[in-house]
């Protein structure tokens, strides 16, 4: 034992308790808002913070939350926060809260200081992101919603501006520069079809060269064959010679003929293929076709459309962000797992495994979060002041058997109130994320509708009920979103171009409000949105009557000159797949006829032959008869 | 100079003063500490332990700093191992969910693989680490030293520059 151990030993101790004594509040605030700040992605920044020692708890005076999207903004503030931590459980190494009290949540709150912290670089991802079950362990390769919903939803994306200025259409459409053969699908097929035909056609030419070369052959059976005289034929011996020799003369014809009729098969399916090549072309051109159409920019009149550049950019965008949060949501709110995959951390590190077991605690739980709104008096009427509750926030809700639960009510100047019902199940394997939003009376000071290069419009001073229903369960996702306008007034920011933006303008001018219906969903792969306006019906009826002729004759048009520029190349390689068929074919037929000739001179050569032996043995069994009968008549004499 | 001054510090012990087995305890408890990341319970235990025994804090501090470096380098060796432990021994799963739902043992952090894999090592190592220490204290003291003074390379060492200015520096310091 050291002497004086206790001065060695207790002095530090001393001076490393009055180092936490005085510096604890700063660490645990630089703590705090550092985890706050790398799930946000913007400034986090706490006022005052205070442990507690008995209860141990902490509070502090205010807490704001930078909106990512809008520096200068907070997505929200709150006035004093204030909670304790169970002390028995902290000693488990578990932050479990009873209950958090946060009062004064303002919503939307403008900022003093610029709330964004520079962004790390991104790392290029090897693969696309996946989607996660409740534990997150990847679902079968899924991509994000966002990523599924980009090319869907972004009105910005990279879908080429349709024009709906019919005379423009015509004045710019240039035909021989749209059927230019490098553009064409169809043609480069063609000339790739010649190119395998010629180098085809130069083994066909050698593989038939082979099949000459047997024509020898022919001539030397067929010279055997003549070589063998019948009639020379005196006795049984040397017709079975005869017949020997004329058998194998046949086995030669037979195995040139198996010969022949394996490199037949292999030049008429080698033809064949090509026969069968052309028919694709046909599914070409339709490809060619669309892909013509696509360039020229005509305008699509489908009710999806029309609706889209109506109503579409900034709604559309909108409900890009809110599927963001969505998403958001549905990743970072998992359950932990107790057999993780290895991760390759940083060193001194190391990897935390959570070992969870029914019936206790989790690592982290907060059973209950109380938001107050504030006093109605002392409320801004710019902003929202929202009230309500939160419920088990945990690190595995399989352990606390709770799921998630959101009950806000936010209301802004005594007119508008929003509510969110929303719930996080990640008890399952299979994650289930619900929302329910209903707002009224918000008051739209400005918005944009319609795309900058289609009638840009703006509505003003309206009025907007909504209610949103969120379904997220497992890799599905349905929403529904139904958001009425009223009291508006619209303002066009430029001259309509053309007869089409004139019936739209026309048609807008008279409305004062409309509703929309906006849903958009995902089954197994596929992202799909359905938007649906009042104002469809009208606008898309009076619109294609204008148009559709129009457009469906430059279609046929462009179609015609297509097609006739396709007959025309086509003609080429049928042609040359006929010569070269013909080619063949000739030249197999007539070496199949000299065979044939061949083998039916040995057959008949057979056939004599055997006769030949028949009548030498009925010559022999004549003579032996008639010996035995002039023997026996001796005998009776 | 403060590393000049530990190693310096190290050989004076290694050569006289307190006893192998107060050098080797030392020296092995500034092992465990190296290896083991520092803020859990069982690093402040052995720290209580090592300024409770009356054991080298000269050796300790040595080992301390020699031992975090082999533990820098072989961290990703512990992970694994640490992993390994946690996770694929099926039959220690019970044992450690009730250490990580029990009172106290989660704050030895033993549920974080480097801490787990780092500290079995330094256990495991804790006692060939004490008596080889010993026994080298023991033959430097009888025969090493002697024949390492006489090595050219410690002469070489003894005569540099760098040594002889830390050694006027020292100097002047004691004279102050």
């Amino acid at each position: 034992m050291r002497k004086k151990f206790v001065f060695v030993v207790l002095i530090p101790v001393i001076i490393f308790l009055l180092v936490i004594y005085f510096f604890v509040d700063s660490w645990i605030t630089s703590g705090l808002e550092y985890a706050g700040e790398k799930v946000v992605g913007a400034k986090v920044e706490i006022d005052r913070l205070h442990v507690t020692i008995n209860p141990i708890g902490i509070e502090f005076a205010r807490l704001q939350v930078a909106n990512p999207d809008s520096a200068w903004k907070n997505l929200f503030e709150t006035g004093k926060v204030r909670f304790a931590l169970n002390f028995g459980q902290l000693l488990r190494g578990k932050y479990i809260i009873e209950t958090m009290e946060v009062n004064n949540l303002i919503l939307g709150t403008k900022r003093t200081t610029d709330g964004s912290i520079p962004k790390p670089k991104e790392k290029i991802a090897p693969h696309p992101p996946i989607a996660f079950d409740s534990t997150g362990k990847p679902l079968a390769n899924l991509p994000p919603l966002t990523e599924q919903a980009r090319s869907v939803l972004d009105p910005e994306g990279s879908k080429p501006s349709t024009s709906f200025d019919l005379d423009k259409i015509k004045r710019e459409l240039k035909i021989d520069s749209l059927l230019n053969p490098n553009n064409l699908a169809t043609y480069r097929h063609i000339d790739t079809l010649e190119k395998q035909i010629n180098d085809a056609s130069v083994q066909w030419q050698a593989t038939l060269g082979d099949i000459d070369k047997s024509k020898a052959k022919l001539v030397e059976i067929e010279s055997k064959a003549k070589s063998i005289n019948v009639g020379a034929i005196k006795d049984i011996q040397s017709a079975s010679d005869a017949l020997n020799n004329v058998k194998s003369i046949l086995n030669n014809v037979n195995d040139v003929k198996t010969s022949f009729n394996n490199q037949k098969t292999i030049l008429t399916d080698g033809v064949n293929t090509f026969n069968g090549s052309i028919k694709d072309l046909n599914n070409l051109a339709k490809q060619d076709f669309q892909n013509v159409v696509s360039m020229a920019h005509l305008p699509d009149v489908s009710m999806k459309g029309i609706a889209e550049m109506v109503l579409g950019k900034d709604l559309l965008k909108k409900a890009y962000t809110y599927l963001g949060y969505v998403e958001q949501a549905r990743t970072k709110i998992q359950n932990t797992s107790d057999t993780p995959p290895m991760e390759t951390p940083k060193r001194l590190q190391g990897q935390n495994i959570q070992f969870s077991v029914e019936h206790v605690y989790p690592k982290f739980w907060i059973k209950k979060i109380l938001i107050s709104g504030g006093a109605d008096k002392t409320e801004d009427p710019q902003y929202f002041y929202a009230k309500g509750q939160i419920l088990n926030i945990s690190n595995d809700q399989r352990v606390t058997g709770m799921p998630i639960t959101v009950d806000l009510m936010a209301t802004k100047g005594g007119t508008t109130t929003l509510s969110l019902d929303a719930s996080f199940d990640r008890r399952k394997e299979l994650a289930v994320d619900n929302y329910k939003a209903q707002l009224s009376g918000l008051e739209v000071k400005e918005m944009s509708l319609g795309r900058s290069d289609f009638l840009p419009t703006k509505v003003s001073n309206a009025v907007a009920d909504a209610s949103i229903i969120v379904n997220v369960p497992g890799r599905h996702f349905d929403s529904n979103a139904k958001i009425v306008f009223k009291n508006m007034n619209l303002s066009f920011d430029r001259d309509p171009n053309g007869l089409v933006e004139r019936i739209v303008r026309d048609m807008l001018a008279s409305v004062k409000g409309f509703n929309i219906n906006l849903r958009m969903w995902r089954n197994e792969d596929t992202f799909d949105v359905a938007f649906t306006t009042d104002l469809d019906d009208q606008l898309t009826s009076r619109t294609k009557q204008v148009i559709g002729d129009e457009v469906a004759k430059i279609q046929n048009d462009l179609r015609n000159k297509l097609n006739s520029k396709i007959a025309e190349k086509r003609q080429e390689i049928e042609k040359l797949i006929a010569e070269k068929k013909d080619m063949v074919t000739n030249r197999l037929k007539e070496f199949e006829n000299q065979l044939n000739d061949k083998g039916a001179l040995v057959e008949a050569k057979k056939r004599e032959i055997e006769n030949r032996i028949d009548q030498e043995k009925k010559k022999q069994t004549d003579d032996i008869t008639k010996k035995a009968k002039d023997a026996l008549k001796g005998l009776f004499r | 100079m403060f590393w000049l001054k530990l190693v310096t510090n190290f050989i004076k012990i290694l050569r006289e003063g307190q006893t192998p087995a107060q050098v080797a305890g030392g020296f092995a408890l500034g092992s465990i500490l190296g290896l083991s990341p520092m803020l859990t319970l069982q690093g402040l235990l052995v720290w209580l332990i090592t300024l409770i025994l009356d054991v080298n804090l000269s050796a300790a501090t040595f080992s301390l700093g020699l031992f975090a470096l082999i533990a820098y380098i072989f961290d990703p060796i512990f992970h694994r191992l640490g992993y390994f432990l946690l996770i694929d021994i099926n039959g220690m799963k019970g044992l450690w969910a009730t250490l990580y739902n029990a009172p106290i043992a989660p704050l030895t952090r033993f549920n974080n693989t480097v801490v787990m894999g780092s500290f079995v090592t330094a256990i495991i190592l804790f006692a060939p680490i004490y008596f080889g220490m010993k026994n080298f204290v023991v033959a430097y003291r009888a025969t090493l030293g002697v024949r390492m003074h006489k090595m050219k390379i410690y002469q070489i060492i003894d005569r540099s520059s760098l040594l002889q200015w830390y050694k006027r520096v020292r100097s002047l310091g004691d004279v102050l």
